[in-house]
Protein backbone atom coordinates (compact mmCIF):
# COMPACT_ATOMS: atom_id res chain seq x y z
CA UNK A 1 0.00 0.00 0.00
CA UNK A 2 1.91 3.41 -1.32
CA UNK A 3 0.09 4.93 1.44
CA UNK A 4 1.87 3.56 4.01
CA UNK A 5 5.30 2.60 1.56
CA UNK A 6 8.55 2.97 3.26
CA UNK A 7 10.80 5.65 1.92
CA UNK A 8 14.27 5.77 1.32
CA UNK A 9 16.54 7.84 3.94
CA UNK A 10 18.55 11.06 2.27
CA UNK A 11 21.28 9.75 3.03
CA UNK A 12 20.14 6.48 1.51
CA UNK A 13 18.97 8.28 -1.48
CA UNK A 14 22.75 10.25 -1.37
CA UNK A 15 24.68 7.53 -0.90
CA UNK A 16 22.70 5.29 -4.21
CA UNK A 17 23.42 8.87 -6.27
CA UNK A 18 26.88 8.55 -5.64
CA UNK A 19 27.32 4.93 -5.85
CA UNK A 20 26.72 5.41 -10.13
CA UNK A 21 25.79 2.74 -12.50
CA UNK A 22 22.36 1.22 -11.91
CA UNK A 23 21.95 2.34 -8.57
CA UNK A 24 21.87 6.14 -9.38
CA UNK A 25 19.07 5.35 -12.36
CA UNK A 26 16.85 3.96 -9.04
CA UNK A 27 17.55 6.55 -6.76
CA UNK A 28 17.11 9.23 -9.16
CA UNK A 29 13.53 7.66 -9.52
CA UNK A 30 13.18 7.11 -5.85
CA UNK A 31 14.37 10.85 -5.12
CA UNK A 32 11.81 12.16 -7.46
CA UNK A 33 8.43 10.51 -6.15
CA UNK A 34 9.71 11.06 -2.57
CA UNK A 35 9.10 14.79 -2.68
CA UNK A 36 6.94 14.42 -5.22
CA UNK A 37 3.72 16.06 -3.00
CA UNK A 38 5.95 19.51 -4.28
CA UNK A 39 3.91 19.58 -6.79
CA UNK A 40 0.66 20.12 -5.77
CA UNK A 41 2.26 22.10 -2.81
CA UNK A 42 3.67 24.60 -5.28
CA UNK A 43 0.69 24.65 -7.64
CA UNK A 44 -1.58 25.81 -4.77
CA UNK A 45 1.01 28.17 -3.16
CA UNK A 46 1.98 29.99 -6.56
CA UNK A 47 -1.23 29.67 -8.44
CA UNK A 48 1.05 27.87 -11.04
CA UNK A 49 -0.64 24.63 -13.11
CA UNK A 50 0.21 21.22 -12.24
CA UNK A 51 1.91 20.55 -15.33
CA UNK A 52 4.38 23.32 -14.95
CA UNK A 53 4.76 22.67 -10.71
CA UNK A 54 5.53 19.35 -12.04
CA UNK A 55 8.08 20.53 -15.27
CA UNK A 56 9.98 23.23 -12.27
CA UNK A 57 10.00 20.14 -9.77
CA UNK A 58 11.39 17.62 -12.60
CA UNK A 59 13.66 20.73 -13.28
CA UNK A 60 14.49 21.18 -9.15
CA UNK A 61 15.62 17.07 -9.16
CA UNK A 62 17.91 17.53 -11.83
CA UNK A 63 19.73 20.58 -10.35
CA UNK A 64 19.93 18.40 -6.97
CA UNK A 65 21.27 15.00 -8.27
CA UNK A 66 23.37 16.99 -10.19
CA UNK A 67 24.82 19.21 -7.13
CA UNK A 68 25.17 16.05 -5.18
CA UNK A 69 27.14 14.07 -7.73
CA UNK A 70 29.52 17.68 -8.23
CA UNK A 71 29.83 17.72 -4.13
CA UNK A 72 28.22 20.99 -4.18
CA UNK A 73 25.35 19.75 -1.70
CA UNK A 74 27.29 19.87 1.57
CA UNK A 75 24.73 18.73 3.69
CA UNK A 76 24.48 21.75 5.78
CA UNK A 77 20.35 21.64 5.79
CA UNK A 78 18.36 18.22 5.49
CA UNK A 79 17.47 17.25 1.77
CA UNK A 80 14.13 18.61 2.01
CA UNK A 81 14.93 22.02 2.72
CA UNK A 82 17.53 22.09 0.26
CA UNK A 83 14.75 20.87 -2.12
CA UNK A 84 12.50 23.10 -0.98
CA UNK A 85 13.94 26.01 -1.63
CA UNK A 86 15.81 25.40 -4.77
CA UNK A 87 11.50 24.27 -5.98
CA UNK A 88 10.56 27.42 -4.81
CA UNK A 89 12.75 29.32 -6.93
CA UNK A 90 12.24 27.28 -9.72
CA UNK A 91 8.47 28.28 -9.26
CA UNK A 92 8.85 32.11 -9.09
CA UNK A 93 11.06 31.46 -12.23
CA UNK A 94 8.13 30.09 -13.65
CA UNK A 95 6.20 33.15 -12.72
CA UNK A 96 8.53 35.39 -14.05
CA UNK A 97 9.20 34.14 -17.12
CA UNK A 98 4.93 34.26 -17.35
CA UNK A 99 4.61 37.47 -16.78
CA UNK A 100 7.99 38.80 -18.89
CA UNK A 101 7.44 35.93 -21.50
CA UNK A 102 11.50 35.29 -20.91
CA UNK A 103 11.93 31.59 -22.54
CA UNK A 104 14.04 28.88 -21.28
CA UNK A 105 14.59 29.91 -17.69
CA UNK A 106 15.24 27.44 -16.13
CA UNK A 107 17.01 25.69 -19.26
CA UNK A 108 20.14 27.37 -19.08
CA UNK A 109 23.34 25.02 -17.94
CA UNK A 110 26.30 26.94 -16.90
CA UNK A 111 29.61 26.10 -18.92
CA UNK A 112 31.33 27.61 -15.97
CA UNK A 113 32.72 24.77 -15.04
CA UNK A 114 34.51 23.83 -17.91
CA UNK A 115 36.04 26.53 -19.10
CA UNK A 116 37.38 27.36 -15.68
CA UNK A 117 39.58 25.06 -16.97
CA UNK A 118 41.16 27.29 -19.47
CA UNK A 119 43.66 29.95 -19.15
CA UNK A 120 41.76 33.55 -19.66
CA UNK A 121 43.35 34.21 -22.84
CA UNK A 122 41.95 30.69 -24.22
CA UNK A 123 39.11 30.80 -22.72
CA UNK A 124 38.28 34.03 -24.43
CA UNK A 125 38.12 32.39 -28.01
CA UNK A 126 36.37 29.45 -26.79
CA UNK A 127 33.75 31.47 -25.22
CA UNK A 128 33.47 33.82 -28.34
CA UNK A 129 33.34 30.73 -30.43
CA UNK A 130 30.36 28.79 -28.40
CA UNK A 131 28.75 32.01 -28.52
CA UNK A 132 28.20 31.30 -32.28
CA UNK A 133 27.23 27.71 -31.70
CA UNK A 134 23.62 26.01 -32.30
CA UNK A 135 23.24 23.78 -28.96
CA UNK A 136 19.62 23.23 -30.21
CA UNK A 137 20.67 22.06 -33.68
CA UNK A 138 23.42 19.90 -32.15
CA UNK A 139 20.59 18.03 -29.79
CA UNK A 140 18.67 17.70 -32.62
CA UNK A 141 21.47 15.64 -34.34
CA UNK A 142 22.09 13.63 -31.45
CA UNK A 143 18.82 11.94 -31.94
CA UNK A 144 19.89 10.90 -35.47
CA UNK A 145 22.89 9.23 -34.29
CA UNK A 146 21.23 5.66 -33.65
CA UNK A 147 19.90 4.15 -30.32
CA UNK A 148 23.33 2.98 -29.53
CA UNK A 149 25.32 6.61 -29.94
CA UNK A 150 22.58 8.72 -28.44
CA UNK A 151 22.92 6.05 -25.09
CA UNK A 152 26.17 6.91 -25.09
CA UNK A 153 26.38 10.45 -25.55
CA UNK A 154 23.80 10.57 -23.30
CA UNK A 155 25.06 9.27 -20.97
CA UNK A 156 28.39 11.03 -21.23
CA UNK A 157 26.24 14.56 -20.85
CA UNK A 158 25.18 13.18 -18.00
CA UNK A 159 28.55 12.41 -16.30
CA UNK A 160 29.05 8.71 -15.99
CA UNK A 161 32.56 7.84 -16.27
CA UNK A 162 33.81 5.41 -19.14
CA UNK A 163 33.87 2.82 -17.01
CA UNK A 164 29.98 3.11 -16.19
CA UNK A 165 28.96 3.46 -19.46
CA UNK A 166 30.62 0.28 -20.21
CA UNK A 167 29.17 -1.58 -17.88
CA UNK A 168 25.90 -0.02 -18.90
CA UNK A 169 26.13 -0.65 -22.50
CA UNK A 170 28.02 -3.76 -22.31
CA UNK A 171 31.33 -3.01 -23.64
CA UNK A 172 34.08 -5.21 -22.50
CA UNK A 173 36.26 -2.28 -21.38
CA UNK A 174 35.92 1.40 -20.31
CA UNK A 175 38.70 2.10 -22.60
CA UNK A 176 36.82 0.78 -25.89
CA UNK A 177 33.67 2.44 -24.48
CA UNK A 178 35.53 5.66 -24.79
CA UNK A 179 36.62 4.80 -28.32
CA UNK A 180 32.86 4.25 -29.32
CA UNK A 181 31.97 7.43 -27.37
CA UNK A 182 35.00 9.37 -28.89
CA UNK A 183 33.78 7.67 -32.31
CA UNK A 184 30.07 9.02 -31.98
CA UNK A 185 31.21 12.50 -31.32
CA UNK A 186 33.30 12.61 -33.93
CA UNK A 187 30.09 11.19 -36.61
CA UNK A 188 28.00 14.36 -34.79
CA UNK A 189 30.87 16.54 -35.65
CA UNK A 190 30.40 15.78 -39.30
CA UNK A 191 26.41 15.92 -39.47
CA UNK A 192 27.23 19.45 -37.67
CA UNK A 193 29.36 21.09 -40.06
CA UNK B 1 45.31 10.76 -30.77
CA UNK B 2 43.09 12.76 -32.76
CA UNK B 3 41.82 16.19 -31.44
CA UNK B 4 38.94 15.00 -29.55
CA UNK B 5 40.53 12.73 -27.97
CA UNK B 6 43.04 15.26 -26.80
CA UNK B 7 39.98 17.68 -25.98
CA UNK B 8 38.47 14.99 -23.66
CA UNK B 9 41.67 13.95 -21.58
CA UNK B 10 42.07 17.17 -21.05
CA UNK B 11 38.48 18.49 -19.75
CA UNK B 12 38.81 14.76 -17.76
CA UNK B 13 42.41 15.65 -16.31
CA UNK B 14 43.87 12.72 -17.77
CA UNK B 15 46.29 15.03 -20.05
CA UNK B 16 50.00 15.36 -18.59
CA UNK B 17 51.30 18.54 -16.97
CA UNK B 18 53.32 19.04 -20.29
CA UNK B 19 50.54 18.09 -22.76
CA UNK B 20 48.08 20.58 -20.61
CA UNK B 21 50.67 23.64 -21.20
CA UNK B 22 51.21 22.39 -24.94
CA UNK B 23 47.74 22.04 -25.30
CA UNK B 24 46.38 26.06 -23.67
CA UNK B 25 49.27 27.76 -25.53
CA UNK B 26 47.96 25.87 -29.06
CA UNK B 27 44.73 26.75 -27.91
CA UNK B 28 45.34 30.65 -28.26
CA UNK B 29 47.25 30.14 -31.99
CA UNK B 30 45.28 27.52 -33.53
CA UNK B 31 41.85 28.04 -34.56
CA UNK B 32 40.85 24.58 -35.98
CA UNK B 33 41.64 23.16 -32.30
CA UNK B 34 39.67 26.38 -30.38
CA UNK B 35 36.90 25.70 -32.58
CA UNK B 36 37.44 21.42 -31.96
CA UNK B 37 37.40 22.23 -27.92
CA UNK B 38 34.17 24.78 -28.54
CA UNK B 39 32.49 21.79 -30.27
CA UNK B 40 33.13 19.50 -27.81
CA UNK B 41 31.61 21.61 -25.17
CA UNK B 42 28.77 22.41 -27.18
CA UNK B 43 28.04 18.83 -27.24
CA UNK B 44 28.36 18.37 -23.90
CA UNK B 45 25.94 21.03 -23.38
CA UNK B 46 23.42 19.78 -26.15
CA UNK B 47 24.07 15.87 -24.54
CA UNK B 48 23.17 17.24 -21.06
CA UNK B 49 20.21 19.07 -22.42
CA UNK B 50 18.99 16.07 -23.78
CA UNK B 51 20.00 13.97 -21.36
CA UNK B 52 18.10 16.24 -18.80
CA UNK B 53 15.22 16.32 -20.92
CA UNK B 54 15.16 12.63 -21.29
CA UNK B 55 15.17 12.23 -17.75
CA UNK B 56 12.14 14.84 -17.11
CA UNK B 57 10.43 12.73 -19.71
CA UNK B 58 11.14 9.72 -17.19
CA UNK B 59 9.52 11.28 -14.06
CA UNK B 60 6.78 12.53 -15.88
CA UNK B 61 5.75 8.97 -16.83
CA UNK B 62 6.64 8.43 -12.79
CA UNK B 63 4.50 10.76 -12.55
CA UNK B 64 1.49 9.65 -14.03
CA UNK B 65 2.02 6.32 -13.06
CA UNK B 66 1.79 7.53 -9.56
CA UNK B 67 -1.05 9.78 -9.99
CA UNK B 68 -1.36 12.78 -8.04
CA UNK B 69 0.68 13.07 -4.90
CA UNK B 70 -0.26 15.32 -2.27
CA UNK B 71 1.21 15.66 1.34
CA UNK B 72 -2.12 15.72 4.26
CA UNK B 73 -1.84 19.28 5.89
CA UNK B 74 -1.73 18.39 9.51
CA UNK B 75 -5.54 19.97 9.80
CA UNK B 76 -6.73 17.17 7.45
CA UNK B 77 -4.56 14.50 9.66
CA UNK B 78 -6.48 16.08 12.71
CA UNK B 79 -9.77 15.50 10.68
CA UNK B 80 -8.68 11.84 9.72
CA UNK B 81 -8.17 11.32 13.54
CA UNK B 82 -11.12 12.79 14.86
CA UNK B 83 -13.56 11.24 12.08
CA UNK B 84 -11.62 7.50 13.16
CA UNK B 85 -12.25 8.30 16.92
CA UNK B 86 -16.39 9.41 15.94
CA UNK B 87 -16.39 6.16 14.05
CA UNK B 88 -15.10 4.06 16.90
CA UNK B 89 -17.39 5.74 19.26
CA UNK B 90 -20.52 5.51 16.49
CA UNK B 91 -19.11 1.63 16.64
CA UNK B 92 -18.73 1.37 20.53
CA UNK B 93 -22.35 2.55 20.82
CA UNK B 94 -23.88 0.34 18.43
CA UNK B 95 -22.07 -2.87 20.27
CA UNK B 96 -23.75 -1.26 23.12
CA UNK B 97 -27.15 -0.80 21.78
CA UNK B 98 -26.41 -4.14 19.98
CA UNK B 99 -26.45 -5.63 23.72
CA UNK B 100 -28.83 -4.05 25.42
CA UNK B 101 -31.65 -6.10 23.86
CA UNK B 102 -29.82 -9.56 24.89
CA UNK B 103 -29.30 -7.96 28.38
CA UNK B 104 -33.36 -7.03 28.40
CA UNK B 105 -33.92 -10.51 26.96
CA UNK B 106 -32.48 -12.01 29.81
CA UNK B 107 -34.10 -10.10 32.40
CA UNK B 108 -37.60 -11.26 30.26
CA UNK B 109 -36.56 -14.34 30.14
CA UNK B 110 -36.03 -14.77 33.93
CA UNK B 111 -39.24 -12.63 34.91
CA UNK B 112 -41.24 -15.12 32.73
CA UNK B 113 -39.80 -17.91 34.16
CA UNK B 114 -39.86 -17.01 37.88
CA UNK B 115 -42.58 -14.33 38.42
CA UNK B 116 -45.05 -15.35 36.00
CA UNK B 117 -47.12 -16.95 38.68
CA UNK B 118 -46.61 -16.41 42.20
CA UNK B 119 -47.20 -18.64 45.12
CA UNK B 120 -50.83 -17.91 47.12
CA UNK B 121 -48.92 -19.32 49.95
CA UNK B 122 -46.01 -16.82 50.37
CA UNK B 123 -46.93 -16.30 54.14
CA UNK B 124 -49.70 -15.86 56.63
CA UNK B 125 -49.97 -12.21 55.68
CA UNK B 126 -54.09 -10.85 55.84
CA UNK B 127 -56.36 -12.27 52.76
CA UNK B 128 -56.04 -9.37 51.02
CA UNK B 129 -52.30 -10.03 49.95
CA UNK B 130 -53.44 -13.73 48.64
CA UNK B 131 -56.31 -11.91 47.14
CA UNK B 132 -53.64 -9.84 45.10
CA UNK B 133 -51.34 -12.80 44.82
CA UNK B 134 -54.47 -14.49 43.00
CA UNK B 135 -55.43 -11.58 40.52
CA UNK B 136 -51.63 -11.74 39.50
CA UNK B 137 -51.45 -15.07 38.43
CA UNK B 138 -55.16 -14.77 36.96
CA UNK B 139 -53.16 -11.68 34.74
CA UNK B 140 -55.39 -9.18 36.34
CA UNK B 141 -52.28 -7.14 37.02
CA UNK B 142 -54.20 -3.93 37.32
CA UNK B 143 -56.06 -5.36 40.29
CA UNK B 144 -53.36 -6.82 42.33
CA UNK B 145 -51.39 -3.44 41.65
CA UNK B 146 -54.04 -1.48 43.41
CA UNK B 147 -54.77 -4.10 46.11
CA UNK B 148 -50.56 -3.90 46.78
CA UNK B 149 -50.55 -0.12 46.95
CA UNK B 150 -53.60 0.03 48.87
CA UNK B 151 -51.68 -2.51 51.70
CA UNK B 152 -48.92 -0.80 51.11
CA UNK B 153 -51.07 2.90 52.11
CA UNK B 154 -52.24 1.00 54.96
CA UNK B 155 -48.65 -0.15 56.29
CA UNK B 156 -45.99 1.49 54.43
CA UNK B 157 -43.20 -1.11 55.99
CA UNK B 158 -44.91 -4.08 54.35
CA UNK B 159 -42.08 -5.66 52.78
CA UNK B 160 -43.94 -8.13 51.41
CA UNK B 161 -46.53 -6.12 49.92
CA UNK B 162 -43.60 -3.88 48.81
CA UNK B 163 -42.29 -6.18 46.52
CA UNK B 164 -45.26 -7.06 45.30
CA UNK B 165 -46.66 -3.63 44.05
CA UNK B 166 -42.90 -3.89 42.45
CA UNK B 167 -43.55 -7.13 40.80
CA UNK B 168 -46.81 -5.66 39.03
CA UNK B 169 -45.52 -2.31 38.22
CA UNK B 170 -42.16 -4.34 36.40
CA UNK B 171 -44.88 -6.35 34.71
CA UNK B 172 -46.83 -3.97 33.14
CA UNK B 173 -44.13 -1.84 32.36
CA UNK B 174 -43.77 0.72 34.69
CA UNK B 175 -40.12 -0.06 35.76
CA UNK B 176 -39.70 4.03 36.76
CA UNK B 177 -42.25 3.04 39.30
CA UNK B 178 -40.61 -0.88 40.00
CA UNK B 179 -37.49 0.32 40.31
CA UNK B 180 -38.83 2.85 43.14
CA UNK B 181 -40.63 0.10 44.84
CA UNK B 182 -37.46 -2.28 44.55
CA UNK B 183 -35.09 0.73 45.99
CA UNK B 184 -37.06 1.00 49.15
CA UNK B 185 -37.05 -2.24 49.83
CA UNK B 186 -33.51 -2.87 49.04
CA UNK B 187 -32.28 0.12 51.50
CA UNK B 188 -33.94 -1.85 54.35
CA UNK B 189 -31.79 -2.98 56.87
CA UNK B 190 -34.30 -4.97 59.11
CA UNK B 191 -35.54 -7.73 57.25
CA UNK B 192 -34.29 -11.30 57.48
CA UNK B 193 -34.46 -11.75 53.39
CA UNK B 194 -34.23 -8.77 51.15
CA UNK B 195 -34.99 -8.95 47.25
CA UNK B 196 -34.65 -5.63 46.94
CA UNK B 197 -32.01 -4.96 45.36
CA UNK B 198 -31.60 -8.13 43.30
CA UNK B 199 -35.12 -7.01 41.41
CA UNK B 200 -33.81 -3.47 41.09
CA UNK B 201 -30.81 -4.82 39.33
CA UNK B 202 -33.21 -7.04 37.40
CA UNK B 203 -35.89 -4.26 36.39
CA UNK B 204 -32.78 -1.83 35.27
CA UNK B 205 -32.01 -4.56 32.54
CA UNK B 206 -35.26 -4.54 31.33
CA UNK B 207 -35.45 -0.79 31.67
CA UNK B 208 -32.20 -0.71 29.42
CA UNK B 209 -31.67 2.97 29.79
CA UNK B 210 -28.11 4.35 28.66
CA UNK B 211 -26.44 3.63 32.71
CA UNK B 212 -28.82 0.91 33.71
CA UNK B 213 -26.86 -1.85 32.32
CA UNK B 214 -23.60 -0.53 34.57
CA UNK B 215 -25.92 0.12 37.62
CA UNK B 216 -27.47 -3.07 37.25
CA UNK B 217 -23.59 -4.85 37.29
CA UNK B 218 -22.82 -2.80 40.65
CA UNK B 219 -26.56 -4.10 42.47
CA UNK B 220 -25.71 -7.80 41.42
CA UNK B 221 -22.21 -7.26 42.37
CA UNK B 222 -23.97 -5.78 45.71
CA UNK B 223 -25.91 -9.01 46.02
CA UNK B 224 -23.15 -11.29 45.71
CA UNK B 225 -21.02 -9.89 48.19
CA UNK B 226 -23.36 -9.05 50.71
CA UNK B 227 -24.92 -12.39 50.29
CA UNK B 228 -28.41 -10.98 49.93
CA UNK B 229 -31.20 -12.74 48.37
CA UNK B 230 -31.15 -13.58 44.78
CA UNK B 231 -27.41 -14.53 45.16
CA UNK B 232 -27.47 -17.58 42.56
CA UNK B 233 -29.01 -16.15 40.26
CA UNK B 234 -27.00 -12.84 40.26
CA UNK B 235 -23.55 -14.87 40.16
CA UNK B 236 -25.50 -16.63 37.05
CA UNK B 237 -26.83 -13.02 35.26
CA UNK B 238 -23.61 -10.85 35.72
CA UNK B 239 -21.80 -13.85 33.76
CA UNK B 240 -24.12 -13.86 31.02
CA UNK B 241 -24.08 -9.87 30.95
Amino acid sequence: MRFFARQPTDSDLIAGLEAGGVQRRQCENRLYQKYAYLIADGARKHRLGEDDCASAYSDTVLTVIENVLAGRFEGRSELKTYIYQIFTNKCIDLIRKKSTLRDRVHDAISLDDSLLQLPDSARSVVQQLIAQSDVERLRKLIGTLGDKCREMILAWGEGYSDEEIARQLNYNTASVAKTSRLRCLERLRDLYK
Amino acid sequence: MNDLERIDDYFSGRLPVEERVRFESSLETDSALAEAVAFYLTARQAAQNEARADRKARFETLRKESGPVRQLPARTWLAIAASAMLVLGLGGYWLFQRQTPSAAALADQYIQQNFSQLSTHMNGQPDSLQTGIARYNEGKLQEAGAIFNALLQRNPADDHAQKLAGLVALRTGQYNQAIDHFHRLGERTDLFANPGRFLEALTRLKRGQPDDRRQAETLFKTVIEQNLEGKAEAEVLIDKL
